[in-house]
């Protein structure tokens, strides 16, 4: 049994809203059982994948600061 | 003390089996708000995405709260960045909920069910900070205390707020051509 609402001081509309809400607490949407093998599958292979891609992302931002560094000196001169 | 703490301390290191075991124990609550905020729809890709974001944030969790409140307010945030991104609903939205056996008559249960549809459709239709604060207290059942862990507010203004968002769905429910007999 929840506590919801014990100890508080209620409407009759909060208090009816209450017994409304009550209906969903006890009718609760399940998960599937798929849910915790996808969900670890993806964990394990973005755990792989995730070097590799901050690895190739910083290499891509060291190149666009070396080109704009370069296009700036060329600029200059 | 975390309950969850030992588990949280392997899965940061990254034992995947620790992981899992996390996400088994905590599949269900997850679930579900991702559920009650945006609709059963789009739960699944929710919850799946609060864990891969909660993994990969293991790193900077440090334990100011317990672990399961971390991850409901990424759970409720990865619902409402999801609904932001989308479409908005039908007014009254259909569920799917899981049927009991009690002994009803079908124009019984027929009744129930459209009733619990169309107020799970109102509550979806709350303004987001009220919507995470009433899903959280009454449908959840979450303590105060874990509501302001997950919300990061403090305890009075979730009571506050929770009067509002209560406020909010009776003007939703009386407005609506449905008759929900609430008391003036």
């Amino acid at each position: 049994m929840s506590d919801v609402g014990n100890g508080e001081e209620l409407t009759a509309a909060e208090q009816r809203l209450l017994d409304y809400l009550e209906a969903l607490r006890s009718r609760p949407p399940q998960a599937d059982d798929e849910l915790v093998t996808a969900v670890v599958q993806a964990a394990r292979w973005q755990a792989i994948a995730r070097p590799y891609l901050l690895a190739t992302g910083g290499m891509g931002a060291a190149l666009a600061a070396a080109a704009v560094a370069l296009l700036g000196s060329t600029r200059r001169t | 003390m975390d309950p969850d703490g030992e588990l949280v301390e392997r899965a940061r290191t990254g034992d995947l089996a620790a992981f899992e075991q996390l996400v088994e124990r905590h599949r269900a609550v997850v679930y579900r708000v991702g559920a009650r905020m945006v609709g059963p729809a789009e739960a699944e890709d929710i919850s799946q995405d609060a864990f891969l974001r909660a993994f990969h944030r293991l790193p900077s969790f440090r334990g100011e709260a317990p672990f399961r409140a971390w991850l409901l307010r990424i759970t409720q945030n990865a619902a409402l960045n999801h609904q932001a991104r989308r479409r908005p609903e039908p007014t009254e939205a259909v569920a799917t909920l899981v049927e009991d056996g009690e002994q009803r008559t079908p124009a019984d249960r027929l009744e129930e069910r459209e009733r619990r549809e169309r107020l799970e459709g109102k509550v979806r239709h709350l303004t987001p900070t009220h919507r995470a604060v009433l899903v959280l207290r009454d449908i959840e059942g979450l303590s105060y205390n874990e509501i302001s862990q997950v919300t990061d507010m403090p305890l009075g203004s979730v009571k506050g707020r929770l009067h509002r968002a209560r406020g909010e769905l009776i003007d939703l429910l009386r407005a609506n051509t449905y008759d929900w007999g609430l008391p003036e």
